[in-house]
């Protein structure tokens, strides 16, 4: 009798860690990063073409983030639709400025799969700039901007932390490209922080990135 | 063979029961051991995927273990604890399989989380199950599918994104399908079910058909080795039976004749005698064992008609009634009524025969030996009771056995130790029991026979209405 109850309460117990574990897990995975605060207006001192004919889209990546292997994926599943209706840029921030953190920058998964993908430019962004003035903060967060250079939607275009998938900033960005018109205009970014937590609180309180010259 | 083995059907199904019992618990013990091996194999998979896949959460340029390296390991740990424990300490039980089915869909769950929901790590669901088949258990499968659809129920609805869908509601406004998206997921897992319970139960039912031949196997082998065996004992007996008057009636002829010419005539005649004696035994022993043999084989043809059992009693008492007197002993028919049946009449005088005949053997000298008849609508009852010797209980069933004397009566007894086998081999064959009683001293013999043999309902009606009440 004894051996069966403590044999239940075990299978009890076992099951109970294995939700919580599951669930901490769950949670991390949709659990988004910072969100900033965005110009609402193409930031007059990007190096980037400005938008003109067709709207513009921008994703920000951090080289070690795992996450960013799903939002590539899936961006290159959305200009696969879209095909040429929409310019799209990945701004690669190197972890630093020497010659290993600039290589590091480009030898990787998301540089290897953005630089194979129709419709899509992949730059550097040197110390952030570019990043900064788009005021991105998450690694995969995307910034899409009409063709008169208002910003349309910004947020992720992944349903959680490193899963590909529908979500709702991709139905977002195709619905604007389409129909032109759009039902949100903001979704969780699931990725790493592209800067040190400082630097994420300082513009989630709503500070601001300094002026900068252009990238390379 | 064949109506030995209906007789013991019982035997055999339990047989059969607990050979199924072994095989299937040797199979689930099996079973466990692989899943030892492959929880263990995921759980390493799960370290590898998370540090080929996310090592590292970053800061900017600074860095920290990712939680999926600690959940791969904290997690994989907590997953598999209880069934590797079950797998040593429960081998083959129905908790140690079903702990296994609920680790291995976690194992899903988590590999699928873990490779950023890649389409092709969906297939560990459908591949586990196929696994979880091995147990030919379609319970387990229930379990494991019960887990699946939890696991996708509770994501639905506390992270609907998760299953594969994105919230229409947010999008476009309209219904939103992605609560009920896992309804299709299950669906599939159940489509899946579907083929692997039917397999299951296929094999099971394999299993049960293989058991119950092999149980009939091991009877008819068993019975095979006891005919053998029976068939050895009958031959060393009967040698020994055949040899000991053989070796008289040689003996006193070969004293014959070296003695003939210098032998007084009675000395002679002596010889012959003996020699006479030794054939007559051996005749009867002869005969005796072609009774038996015929009966055995089945090769005897049963003259059944309507007879008198007292009537038959009766004669069998004139034959024996010299024999009786040289024991002043008195045979007592207690009825006086006719006991009527269907029997072969000889067959069941030779029984009478035999029973008597042992009876005088065997009684005290001045002695009564009673036989009286009991009957009712269906059956009739014979006894037969002395005053003698009596026979030792643990000997009572095995007297019926061929060349078997009791150790009582063993010595000096005659008789070719057949007797009382032929009465039982008559007695079966008329569907019938035949037993012993005894005490020290007093013993009872009775044989029981169906009043009507195999006769139709018009018959038996027919034949009842004569018979006076």
């Amino acid at each position: 009798m004894l051996k069966t109850v403590g044999l239940n309460l075990g299978i009890l117990i076992w099951i109970c860690s294995i939700f919580i574990g599951m669930k901490i897990l769950y949670d991390y995975s949709k659990t988004p990063g910072p969100e900033g605060h965005s110009s609402s207006e193409w930031p007059y001192s990007s190096r980037l073409a400005k938008p003109s004919a067709r709207p513009v889209l921008i994703m920000t990546v951090h080289p070690k983030c795992p996450c960013s292997q799903a939002s590539i994926e899936e961006l290159a599943k959305i200009l696969t639709k879209v095909g040429n209706r929409i310019q799209a840029h990945v701004l690669m921030l190197p972890l630093g400025t020497s010659p290993d953190a600039l290589a590091d920058a480009k030898n990787n998964y998301v540089w290897i799969r953005g630089s194979e993908t129709p419709n899509l430019q992949m730059h550097i962004d040197y110390e952030a700039r570019e990043a900064k003035g788009f005021g991105a903060l998450v690694s995969g967060q995307v910034l899409l901007f009409s063709s008169k250079g208002k910003l349309i939607f910004q947020g992720g275009i992944t349903q959680s932390r490193g899963h590909q998938g529908d979500s709702a900033g991709h139905a977002a960005i195709v619905q604007y490209i389409e129909q032109r018109k759009i039902q949100i205009t903001k979704s969780p970014v699931f990725g790493c922080h592209l800067f040190e937590q400082a630097t994420i609180e300082h513009h989630t309180n709503g500070g601001s990135h300094a002026e900068h010259p252009g990238i390379q | 063979m064949q109506n030995i083995l209906e007789f013991n059907k019982d035997k055999t199904s339990l047989r059969a029961r607990q050979l199924f019992q072994d095989n299937s618990r040797l199979l689930y013990t099996s079973v466990d051991k692989t899943f030892l091996f492959l929880l263990l194999f995921q759980w390493a998979g799960a370290i590898t995927c998370s540090l080929m896949i996310s090592p590292l959460a970053w800061e900017g340029a600074s860095s920290s273990i990712h939680l999926h390296v600690w959940t791969a390991l904290l997690l994989g740990a907590v997953i598999n604890v209880l069934p590797l424990i079950l797998i040593f300490v429960l081998p083959g039980e129905a908790i140690t399989r079903h702990a296994i089915a609920f680790a291995q869909m976690t194992w899903s769950a988590f590999l699928i989380h873990l490779s950023g929901g890649r389409v092709e790590t969906h297939f560990h669901i459908f591949g586990s199950l196929a696994f979880l088949a091995f147990y030919k258990d379609w319970r387990v499968l229930i379990t494991a599918t019960a887990v699946t659809a939890v696991d996708h129920i509770v994501r639905s609805f506390y992270w609907p994104e998760s299953v594969y869908g994105i919230n229409y509601q947010i999008v476009y406004g309209s219904l939103s399908s992605a609560n009920w998206r896992w309804l299709e997921h299950v669906i599939w897992v159940l489509f899946c079910d579907t083929f692997l319970i039917y397999s299951c139960l296929k094999g099971t039912n394999e299993l049960r058909e293989l058991t119950k031949r092999q149980s009939q196997l091991e009877e008819t082998s068993r019975l095979a080795e006891a005919a053998n065996q029976a068939k050895s004992a009958f031959l060393a007996n009967m040698s020994h039976e055949l040899r000991t008057p053989m070796h008289g009636i040689l003996s006193y002829a070969r004293f014959g004749q070296t003695k003939i010419d210098f032998s007084p005539k009675e000395k002679i005649k002596s010889y012959f005698d003996e020699i006479h004696e030794s054939g007559s035994n051996l005749m009867n022993l002869l005969n005796d064992l072609l009774d038996l043999t015929k009966l055995e084989s089945g090769k005897v043809d049963y003259n059944m008609q309507e007879r008198d059992l007292i009537d038959v009693t009766e004669g069998v008492k004139s034959e024996l009634v010299m024999l009786a007197n040289e024991k002043d002993l008195t045979i007592e028919i207690l009825n006086t009524e006719p006991i009527k049946g269907f029997f072969d009449q000889e067959k069941i005088g030779q029984v009478v025969r035999n029973i008597l005949s042992n009876a005088i053997k065997f009684s005290h000298r001045g002695s009564i030996i009673k036989v009286f008849y009991n009957q009712t609508e269906l059956r009739i009852r014979c006894c037969v009771l002395n005053r003698g010797v009596g026979i030792p209980q643990a000997e009572l069933e095995t007297v019926f056995d061929k060349f078997a004397q009791s150790s009582k009566t063993k010595t000096g007894s005659g008789g070719t130790g057949l007797g009382l086998a032929i009465c039982r081999e008559i007695i079966q064959q008329h569907n019938g029991m035949i037993w012993a009683e005894s005490d020290d001293t007093d013993t009872k013999f009775t044989f029981e026979l169906p009043r009507w043999q195999n006769m139709s309902t018009t018959e038996l009606n027919s034949t009842l209405s004569k018979t006076p009440a």
